[in-house]
């Protein structure tokens, strides 16, 4: 798994197992013999409120803290990028040029689809799907990004385009 | 609300039609569109299966019966049985229909039903496999296996599904706006009466009593449901016209967003309208009202504007150069977290609605309550999603197809079994057959329901590509682990069938009897099952071990190779590269950089190939074609 999806994994995990066990404690309360001193239903109403503004809080703080690490923007500046390739698809093959390239060199991939939606996905010497993008027909999509490790890394097709989609596979060296 | 229907009778004056034809009505969409999850689960079983290669099926017919899966499960299931309890929800708080109401409502039956029926004749007899998404081009795009007739008379039945989806629409606002509301201000004074304004503005929106909440999500979607199907009609149209007239075609970046500026509100015709079924019956097993005040109120006229802007978040991943996509995108992750509001706000109602009360625990309070949990657990994947940092990592992936099995079966699907338990002895004046072989049911869906849907979210997690009718080997275990789940699940189905029908035949309840017969009756379905999927397990796993796929090599000698690479040059080198060939065309993919096996070469030759070049099928034949891909796979990249 790559780090992000670690730590999806483990914000995830948290967030769940705290809303489970605030839901199951609130059924567990409705055992006969626990209901005792239930709060008034403008007590419950104003917390109501009080949860709006938590909620609210909440989101508003995982915004800030997630959107700016977005894949936007510095895709259309080119410059500082030592080298260039093209990935274009097609039904239902990649055609990859050049098939290797330098590692630890920011990298500036024009990315084209000849016929239908296709998204380039792009898995590391380990199969740790790293990066991808969606590719319309008929657009222009540069994208920037650096492969920190040499080897053979592997180029999927992660857009559903027909028969062959999950065919639609190949690779690329990545050399020091 | 209690007795609200008793009353239904009596307003019987003021134009509302008599409850036995809108429990007619009910009965009719709620049982049709059981039938339809029947068919559409076998059909995702299926599919799950030939992944985990128990039954491997053709490629094409993965795909068409994907497509048919989605559609089928997604709006002639689920989306199609809330429309229908929808009606009895807005009955039971006292809002009865208007002859137009019904009249409208039986339109959106027929149309539905016809149009279900043109998807499964597209899909699984003329093999139109563009995915339920169907993102254009591809439905024109069909690589040789289904022609653009297919296309257009598979946009004409998807069309006619958002042409019942409106008129259902039209009846739910003719209902909602009607006597029920007690209200005789103007028609926009009502709608705004019918969204729950009166919570926010007393004065204006004033009603004859307070505004039952399981109107407002109905009102909400109703109004929403007409705003996202148009731009969806239009694309739908350009497609049908496009089946005649291949010279008429659409952008593809904006059918894109037409496609997705429907699709996402349509996930929230299966939500709200679960969420009035919750506000109904939450308050109803806990014998109180439900907790909520104005915040409710202000969570849905949030929800009735930004639900219609937020489709972007489908496209997060597409941002090409010079276009507006990614500041629109940008957009869409605080407008997102904003549509979560009204969840996050219901689940407290309704938590504190429960909290410490008498709570009835009867099998449909069950399905709710676990309905509740899922609603949390796939809520919180929606909010990963709808994080652009992290949906970069789980788009495209499997993650996405099990938090939406998550979202669709194990809440809303949830809800519709608890409604069907709770409304059924009302609508068919009978008490169910067995109350225990609804907790099996629960539990079997339950159970199976996350065993399927966990893999499927690790599997995302680890870059699992969705819709691929093979998937890379290295998820194959998770892939396998799946099924006796998907089995478990699919049995689950089988108790819940079985228990309608006798319910419906008005067999006799005898409880004690049954107790004994259905733990038996399950406990060895479930076994064989496990014993089923066990032993595919093995003899799959054996199999694949004793026949190691060769690549097969050409027949040895020059003399082959030759001939061989004359044909390549005469026939390929047009349009591909292959360097031992000499060809160096540039239409096609470059063979030398692809390097593909002899099969997969083979493949294309016959099949051929589609895009901009079109690679006609069966350019060489029978000996010609394997040893041209024999030769291909051994010289390319050499």
């Amino acid at each position: 798994m790559s780090d992000t999806a670690w730590t999806i994994t483990l914000l995830y995990a948290v967030a769940t197992i705290i809303a489970v066990t605030l839901l199951l404690v609130v059924f567990r309360s409705t055992r006969v013999g626990f209901r005792v001193k239930v709060a008034s239903r403008e007590t419950l109403e104003k917390r109501e409120t009080y949860w709006g503004v938590i909620a609210v809080s909440l989101l508003v703080i995982t915004l800030g803290a997630t959107i700016f690490a977005i894949p936007y923007g510095s895709d259309q500046s080119t410059a500082g990028a030592k080298q260039r390739m093209t990935i274009v698809g097609q039904q239902f093959a990649w055609t990859v040029k050049p098939a290797r390239v330098k590692a630890g060199v920011k990298t500036t991939i024009e990315l084209g689809a000849k016929d239908v939606n296709h998204a380039v996905g792009i898995y590391d010497p380990d199969d740790t799907l790293i990066k991808q993008v969606n590719i319309v027909p008929g657009v222009s999509q540069p994208i920037e990004m650096t492969f920190d490790e040499p080897g053979r890394y592997t180029i999927r097709c992660l857009e559903f385009c027909g028969v062959d989609h999950h065919l639609m596979e190949n690779t690329l060296e990545v050399v020091r | 609300m209690e007795g609200s229907t008793a009353a239904l009778g009596a307003r019987g004056l003021t134009g509302v039609i008599e409850e036995a034809r809108v429990r007619r009505l009910v009965l009719q969409y709620v049982g049709t569109s059981t039938a339809f999850l029947f068919v559409a689960g076998l059909l995702g079983m299926l599919l799950r299966e030939s992944q985990a290669d128990l039954v491997r099926i053709d490629p094409n017919l993965f795909y068409a019966i994907m497509t048919a899966h989605g559609l089928g499960a997604f709006v002639a299931w689920a989306a199609f049985a809330v429309m229908g309890i929808s009606f009895w929800v807005l009955a039971e708080v006292g809002f009865g229909m208007r002859p137009l109401g019904i009249a409208l409502a039986r339109t959106a039956y027929w149309t539905m039903v016809i149009g279900v029926l043109g998807i499964v004749v597209t899909t699984l007899f003329m093999g139109f496999g563009a995915s339920w998404v169907f993102l254009y081009p591809l439905p024109f795009e069909g690589a040789g296996e289904w022609g653009d007739t297919a296309a257009g008379i598979f946009s004409a039945s998807v069309l006619l599904t958002g042409v019942s989806i409106i008129t259902w629409c039209a009846a739910i606002l003719d209902t909602v706006t009607g006597p029920g509301l007690g209200s005789d201000a103007g028609p926009l004074n009502r709608f705004g009466a019918a969204l729950g304004f009166g919570y926010i503005w007393p004065k204006r929106f004033r009603t004859s009593r307070p505004l039952p909440y399981p109107v407002i999500p109905l009102a909400v979607i109703g109004i929403d449901m007409i705003i996202a199907t148009l731009p969806l009609a239009a694309l739908l149209i350009v497609m049908i016209i496009q089946s005649i007239d291949p010279s008429v075609t659409i952008d593809p970046l904006l059918a894109k967003n037409m496609l997705w500026f429907f699709g996402h509100p349509v996930v929230y015709l299966l939500l709200f309208p679960a969420v009035a079924i919750f506000y109904l019956l939450i308050p109803r097993f806990a014998k109180k009202e439900l907790v909520a005040g104005r915040v409710v109120a202000f969570a849905w006229f949030i929800a009735v504007i930004v639900n219609v802007i937020v489709w972007a978040h489908h496209v997060y991943l597409d941002y090409p150069s010079g276009s507006i996509q990614d500041t629109l995108n940008t957009a869409m992750q605080p407008l997102t977290y904003a549509i979560t509001l009204p969840s996050a706000i219901s689940i407290y109602s309704l938590s504190m609605t429960v909290w410490r009360s008498d709570f009835e625990w009867t099998p449909a309070a069950k399905f709710l309550a676990v309905a509740i949990i899922s609603w949390l657990v796939a809520g919180l994947q929606g909010i990963i999603n709808a994080t652009i940092a992290f949906d970069v990592i789980v788009h495209n992936t499997m993650w996405i197809v099990g938090h939406f099995h998550n979202m669709a079966l194990l809440n809303i699907g949830l809800v519709i079994f608890g409604a069907v338990y709770a409304f059924l002895p009302r609508l068919v004046n009978r008490e169910w057959y067995s109350e225990s072989l609804a907790n099996v049911h629960l539990w079997l869906t339950v159970i199976g329901g996350y065993g399927m849907v966990l893999p499927m979210l690790v599997q995302g997690l680890e870059g699992a590509p969705r819709r691929y009718a093979v998937l890379p080997s290295a998820y194959d275990a998770l892939t396998q682990l799946t099924i006796p789940f998907v089995i478990m699940t699919a049995i689950g189905q089988a108790v819940f069938a079985f228990n309608l029908v006798q319910t419906v035949r008005g067999k006799v309840h005898e409880e004690r009897q049954t107790v004994l017969r259905s733990i038996g009756f399950t406990t060895s379905l479930v076994a064989a099952a496990a014993v089923l999927a066990g032993t595919a397990l093995v003899l799959n796993r054996e199999g694949a071990g004793e026949s190691p796929e060769q690549p097969a090599l050409g027949a040895a000698g020059g003399q082959s190779d030759a001939k061989a690479r004359q044909l390549f040059a005469s026939t390929c080198g047009s349009c591909h590269s292959l360097k031992d060939a000499g060809a160096a065309g540039r239409v096609g993919p470059d063979l030398d950089q692809l390097e593909p096996d002899s099969a997969r070469v083979a493949q294309a030759i016959q099949r051929g190939g589609a895009g901009s070049g079109t690679m006609p099928p069966t350019l060489l034949q029978g000996q010609d074609a394997q040893l041209v891909a024999d030769y291909v796979a051994k010289v390319a990249g050499k």
